[in-house]
């Protein structure tokens, strides 16, 4: 955007829609005036340290939306190049998939099991610390077919 | 594994139409297949629609919403879910979802590139997947360490905590090493002698930023030294070994290691700063550093040390301050925690200072105090990084008068005037049991009535329903019958006189736990009933008491408990003491006679 410069033309946000837009000058406009992210810290420790997933209280309340507005701001927030709000939407898909399983993260996000059952046995071949997830996923899965054949029954 | 095929719409038309002919099932049975031709026929063509279908739940979930995110902001998800704790698996299960995020999760190579020798197999296999990104180690063993010396070119930060020797031994040079972690925590729990690597300090680790020691002893101080451009200091030393203590860095160095790393981020000492040349430092008056970017300063010494440190580092208003003071000589530790207040006073009482709205108090074989700048503070002692108060003060009483005498110090310090808060639920010690003769181990009445005569008025206390609390109320109560008749001493008190009048509130709101079991028999959940008669008598007392602030017969403004067993026998009791009452989250409607849910 800063090659735009100062314009009395439209700027064309064909991938924002104007409710998106609306929340993301509203979070501009919250934190108008804050330094901006340096450019290399993706490679510093600082980094690091940073990239724990903490957020602030205002940023909280401010992303508490529905799923689909969540996506849309993180899409807008990357396609406006606004770092702060890119980082605040991906901390909080992170803390959202933080600690579950893989089955309660498809449920939250509305995804498919699509692994063959070839893909699923090759994932069982990943080094020894991965079998105790392994065998947690298994068990998930052997749990919620016996949950379905009882309320079948029923 | 394959994504879903561009034609896939197409295929999708075909599958649903062949799935409406009403003909195709039916057709099934009567299939001709004794020929060798027609079985592999219908075998190709039952793995098609295999293959079919598996595509298309791969195309199901482009429908959902979070598959709109590009692969590159996906791969920043997975890096902050497994930065949460980059050593363990636990962030693996992204891996298992779906077929789309388990390829963009192996195709980040900085997934990968955090490597812990708890197990060998999984060392080879992450690095060989982390695909050239800066590694990370952290390693316990003596043979990973010399796996780990093969490539360290490659290294960022290493997390050693045994094979240092070793080590240092097989590399020269670390030339984008940033982080270097030294400890020694194993079962001997000794201090380690370790000679820095001249080559840390000449030019071969031209990134070590930060650098941390755990139980490990300088040989020598000289290359510590030449260490410059550091953003993280951390030394620590959990073991009082007198062999060590001339190891261990002056005052006069510290100075000198500050001077060469003005950006420092944060400074952690911890019973890590020598003994030698303290009187003559103390006289030098030194000028102070700067360290515009300090963020946090934790300091685990004595007062003396505290205070010269205080007084030589220059840093922002609201960086977060830790400090135990460690008792060093028990006849001056009074007059050595009030000298210490004065440069503490002087740091936080500025604009820059953050405002101060919650507290939270706690007692043991130590007293404690952490203040901080949200509207409630985190339920453990022990905060993460994001949590830390503004400032936490420990500090070591031998009894109830130096609890008080304490207290005083402390809050005095403190700008508390914006206070609203205050957690004392770790103050739920039982007096009559053994605990009491410590002297220590919990707040006597008499230290209450001093605590909530030092806070401002119309606070919100959290404590657990046990002798704390009725230790609390009495204390609270005893402060409001005392300032009725007695004229406020003191500069602080003649403001609050200005200010408010004569005539206190301590309390407006009062949040009521659980007790604590474990503790002792009447602390525990069976016993808690026979602390509500008390509650109830307190809270009559509190009524009747008149001061400037509050007239005769206004009852406290609210009274929340949360979940116990025996409280609702006396909710209805309660609930006419208190302007709001909630129990286990539901309102009480007085006038109703119900509850109304929250």
């Amino acid at each position: 955007m800063k090659n735009v410069g100062e314009s009395d033309q439209p700027i064309p946000l064909p991938n924002v829609s104007s409710s998106v837009l609306k929340k993301v000058l509203e979070y501009c406009e919250h934190h108008r005036g804050e330094p901006l992210p340096a450019p290399d810290a993706d490679t510093s420790q600082d980094d690091t340290r940073k990239r724990t997933t903490d957020i602030s209280e205002w940023d909280q309340k401010f992303i508490t939306v529905d799923q689909e507005m969540l996506f849309e701001i993180i899409l807008a927030a990357n396609y406006l190049d606004i770092k702060s709000l890119l980082d605040v939407g991906c901390k909080t898909v992170a803390n959202m998939i933080k600690g579950k399983t893989p089955e309660e993260i498809r449920k939250l996000f509305n995804i498919v099991n699509d692994f063959t059952p070839e893909e699923e046995v090759r994932l069982l071949a990943l080094p020894h610390s991965y079998h105790q997830l392994i065998l947690s996923f298994w068990h998930h899965q052997a749990q919620i077919k016996k949950e379905n054949e009882w309320a079948e029954d029923r | 594994m394959t994504s879903p095929s561009n034609s896939l719409p197409d295929q999708l038309i075909q599958l649903a139409n062949a799935l409406r002919d009403p003909l195709l099932l039916d057709s099934v049975p009567h299939l001709q297949l004794s020929s060798i031709q027609q079985r592999n026929r219908l075998r190709l063509a039952i793995d098609f629609g295999a293959d079919l279908l598996t595509s298309l739940k791969s195309f199901r979930n482009q429908l959902s919403s979070i598959f709109f995110l590009p692969d590159e902001i996906i791969s920043d998800i997975f890096f902050l879910v497994m930065m949460n704790d980059p050593w363990s698996t636990d962030w693996c299960a992204v891996l298992l979802v779906c077929r789309r995020w388990y390829r963009v999760a192996m195709d980040d190579g900085r997934l990968w590139a955090w490597l812990s020798d708890s197990d060998l197999e999984r060392l080879s296999i992450w690095q060989m997947r982390s695909k050239g990104y800066p590694l990370s180690f952290k390693l316990t063993t003596t043979y990973s360490v010399f796996y780990c010396a093969q490539d360290p070119a490659r290294i960022r930060s290493l997390d050693l905590e045994n094979g240092i020797a070793e080590f240092f031994e097989l590399v020269n040079a670390l030339p984008i090493l940033e982080v270097l972690r030294v400890s020694n925590t194993g079962q001997r729990q000794s201090m380690v002698s370790w000679r820095m690597p001249s080559f840390l300090v000449e030019g071969s680790a031209p990134h070590l930023r930060h650098l941390s020691l755990e139980n490990v002893a300088f040989a020598g101080t000289k290359e510590l030294l030449l260490l410059s451009n550091l953003t993280h200091l951390e030394l620590t030393r959990n073991h009082d070994q007198r062999e060590f203590l001339d190891a261990l860095p002056s005052l006069d160095d510290f100075y000198h290691i500050v001077e060469r790393s003005p950006c420092l981020q944060s400074i952690q000492l911890r019973s890590y700063i020598g003994n030698r040349g303290l009187e003559a430092f103390e006289l030098r008056h030194l000028p102070p550093l700067s360290l515009p970017v300090l963020r946090l300063l934790d300091l685990n010494l004595n007062a003396q040390k505290i205070s010269l440190l205080l007084q030589f580092l220059a840093f922002p208003h609201d960086a977060r301050i830790i400090l135990v003071v460690q008792p060093k000589d028990r006849s001056t530790y009074i007059s050595d925690i009030k000298s210490l207040m004065v440069p503490l006073r002087l740091h936080l009482c500025h604009a820059d200072a953050p405002i101060l709205r919650c507290g939270y108090i706690q007692t043991g074989s130590y007293l404690g105090f952490s203040a901080f700048d949200k509207a409630t503070c985190p339920t453990t002692f022990f905060y993460k990084d994001d949590e830390r108060p503004v400032i936490q003060i420990v500090v070591y009483p031998f009894t109830q008068h130096e609890n008080r005498q304490l207290l005083a110090k402390i809050i005095n310090a403190i700008p508390l005037q914006k206070l609203e808060f205050l957690d004392a639920s770790a103050l739920c010690h039982d007096s009559t049991t053994a605990f009491h003769d410590l002297g220590r181990a919990y707040f006597s009445v008499q230290t209450w009535r001093t605590l909530v005569s030092l806070l401002p008025s119309r606070l919100t206390i959290r404590i657990g329903v046990n002798n704390g609390m009725l230790s609390a109320l009495e204390g609270i109560i005893a402060a409001m019958n005392r300032s009725t008749a007695t004229c406020p001493s003191g500069r602080r008190l003649k403001r609050r006189q200005r200010l408010e009048g004569i005539g206190s509130l301590p309390l407006s709101r009062l949040v009521l736990l659980p007790g604590i079991s474990g503790l002792s028999h009447n602390e525990s959940d069976e016993g808690q009933a026979r602390f509500y008669p008390s509650l109830l008598r307190y809270l009559t007392a509190f009524r009747d008491i008149h001061t400037v602030l509050k007239p005769r017969g206004e009852v406290l403004a609210a009274l929340s408990i949360e979940v116990t067993r025996h409280g609702g026998q006396f909710a209805e009791q309660l609930s006419a003491l208190a302007g709001e009452f909630s129990y286990a989250g539901v309102i009480w409607n007085q006038s109703a006679g119900v509850t109304d849910s929250k």
